[in-house]
């Protein structure tokens, strides 16, 4: 029984790969790759291909805007209880890492060239 | 340019996966069989999810077949928007036209009869053998019609359980838009673990906001075999406020729990009393879909046992179970739930089959029940995987007495959301 690497150990990986980030400093594929990784709890809600209805689209948001719409409703200053939730489970290098990724790509969910 | 690299670039430049998935550019076929096969039974949330993320994922490295037993899915969830009027049936309808065309899912519309976990090998009612290197069993759930006397998939036809979206739904939607005036609608709710648990409690909403605008002096009695149920003091605020008198909910405790039924009488019967119903909705217990118990994969419990990591089953490692059909510890059986556990285990796959990265597991929930035209209610959590189970880590729910203005945001927000879901599990 068991596949191939079926008795590696999955929980306690690869982060060691993703640096510490500053807003000041590029996107690497690194940041890129695990943001990607975390958009996909987003995109349940958040619709990549347009923007309609009461759950906004958040592909394309600038980074900086994105990373202070999460430290707010982090911190109680946004209002929405699924939203509050979503960004306490979250912690400061995954919200980088997530904006760094959104904002890599364009409207139609494409990255951009 | 790094925010220009593609995913597959990343996986060539970083030299993770670097090889296959060079080569799979160039040969998808070959390298379909020297990669892995992936197999996927249920194209609902969970099984449609994680086919679509392992073939979109791994760039063509992994071939993923899906055994769907419809061409087409009606959804669980939404479906009591259908029986209050809400929602056309079509809008809840799906295909899989984009896994095909977009993703490469093979799917096969067929139903799985036999799992071989020791030859890794399913076979198809139609007769097709598929092999496979990690299979998904995504059933869903199936009804357990012995635990009511006198309740069978032929009593099904004239006391719905539309508890399994589809002609089920259709049936009941019709019998209530044909109820006589005054007539009683006797709702039999089912005991603990069972799929959707505010479920059946909005869809006493929506069959409530039916019969206020078409028949008024209508009667909703709810049986339940519980003492208390999701949402409740949410649920009852909405039944004082929306549907004043029309709604009685008799708790397990109380006598709710329904003994046996009487499909030509149309008759409901408790340990105290028996009830004549002018349409009777009978959703009894459940277990995990027909196929994950042919497959050993079941417990005493009748549901799945899986590894919170990977949602990897605990019988067996080449198999993962998904959704409604596994044991997700704190987790509800929800459609959300579904998708959030498809994609932690098409990590997993895709990172034991292609060395693919694996990142820690995350786990998120959130149901929304609507109680009214502009109303409303929401429960949510994020989980995390431990050893024993998948385990709650923080949750919210609405409240009463919450403005007019929060809880018709929320109700668009309900719409906005299974627009983005269904986009997410079939697009």
């Amino acid at each position: 029984m068991g596949g191939r690497r079926a008795a590696v150990p999955l929980a306690p990986i690869l982060l060691a790969g993703v640096p510490a980030l500053g807003a000041a400093v590029p996107a690497s594929a690194a940041d890129l790759a695990y943001g990607e990784y975390l958009s996909a709890e987003c995109i349940t809600c958040h619709r990549t291909t347009v923007d309609e209805g009461a759950i906004p689209a958040i592909v394309g948001l600038p980074k900086q805007y994105f990373v202070n719409a999460l430290r707010d409703y982090r911190a109680g200053r946004r209002a929405n209880a699924v939203m509050q939730n979503v960004a306490r489970s979250l912690d400061d290098e995954q919200v980088e890492a997530l904006a760094a990724y959104f904002a890599s790509l364009n409207d139609d969910g494409g990255t951009e060239p | 340019m790094i925010s220009a690299l593609t995913r597959r670039e990343f996986g060539l430049a970083t030299g993770a996966s670097g090889l296959a998935l060079g080569t799979a550019a160039l040969a998808p076929g070959l390298l379909n069989a020297a990669e892995g096969r992936v197999v996927v039974i249920g194209g609902g949330p969970g099984g449609a999810t994680v086919a679509k993320y392992v073939a979109k994922d791994s760039g063509g490295a992994l071939a993923v077949t899906l055994v769907q037993a419809e061409p087409k899915f009606t959804t669980c969830f939404y479906s009591n928007l259908y029986l209050g009027g809400y929602r056309d049936f079509d809008s809840i309808t799906h295909d899989y036209d984009a896994l095909r065309e977009k993703h490469g899912v093979d799917v096969v519309i067929d139903r799985a009869v036999e799992v071989d976990p020791v030859g890794r090998k399913v076979t198809l009612e139609g007769g097709r053998t598929l092999d496979y290197d990690r299979l998904v069993v995504a059933p869903g759930i199936q009804i357990l019609y012995g635990a009511i006397e006198g309740y069978s998939e032929a009593a099904a036809e004239i006391m719905p359980h539309a508890w399994q979206a589809g002609p089920q739904t259709r049936l009941l939607r019709q019998q209530i838009e044909a109820m006589e005036d005054g007539g009683l609608f006797v709702l039999a709710a089912p005991p603990n673990p069972y799929r959707c648990p505010p479920g059946p409690y909005e869809r006493v909403c929506s069959v409530a906001h039916h019969f206020k605008q078409h028949n008024p002096s209508a009667k909703i009695l709810i049986l339940d075999a519980k003492e208390k149920f999701s949402k409740q003091s949410l649920f009852e605020d909405a039944w004082a406020t929306y549907y004043d008198g029309m709604i009685e909910w008799i708790p397990g405790d109380f006598g709710g729990r329904v003994l046996a039924v009487d499909p030509e009488a149309m008759t409901v019967t408790t340990e105290d009393e028996t009830y004549q119903a002018a349409v009777a909705n009978i959703v009894p217990a459940q277990s995990a879909g027909a196929i994950a118990h042919q497959a050993g994969l079941t417990d005493d419990s009748g549901w799945c046992p899986i590894v919170p990591a990977t949602m990897q089953s605990r019988m067996n490692d080449d198999i993962h179970v998904l959704g409604d059909a596994c044991i997700a510890g704190d987790m509800p059986k929800s459609a959300f739930s579904a998708n959030s556990q498809a994609k932690v285990c098409a990590m997993a796959i895709r990172a034991a089959l292609t060395n693919a990265d694996a990142f820690p597991p995350r786990f998120r929930n959130t149901c929304w029940s609507t109680v009214a035209p502009d109303d409303a209610v929401k429960v949510g959590a994020t989980y995390e995987a431990t050893e024993e189970k998948i385990a709650s880590v923080e949750g919210f729910i609405s409240e009463v007495g919450e403005s007019a203005e929060v809880r018709g945001q929320t109700r668009e927000e309900a719409d906005a959301w299974y627009a983005s879901i269904t986009e997410d599990v079939f697009g």
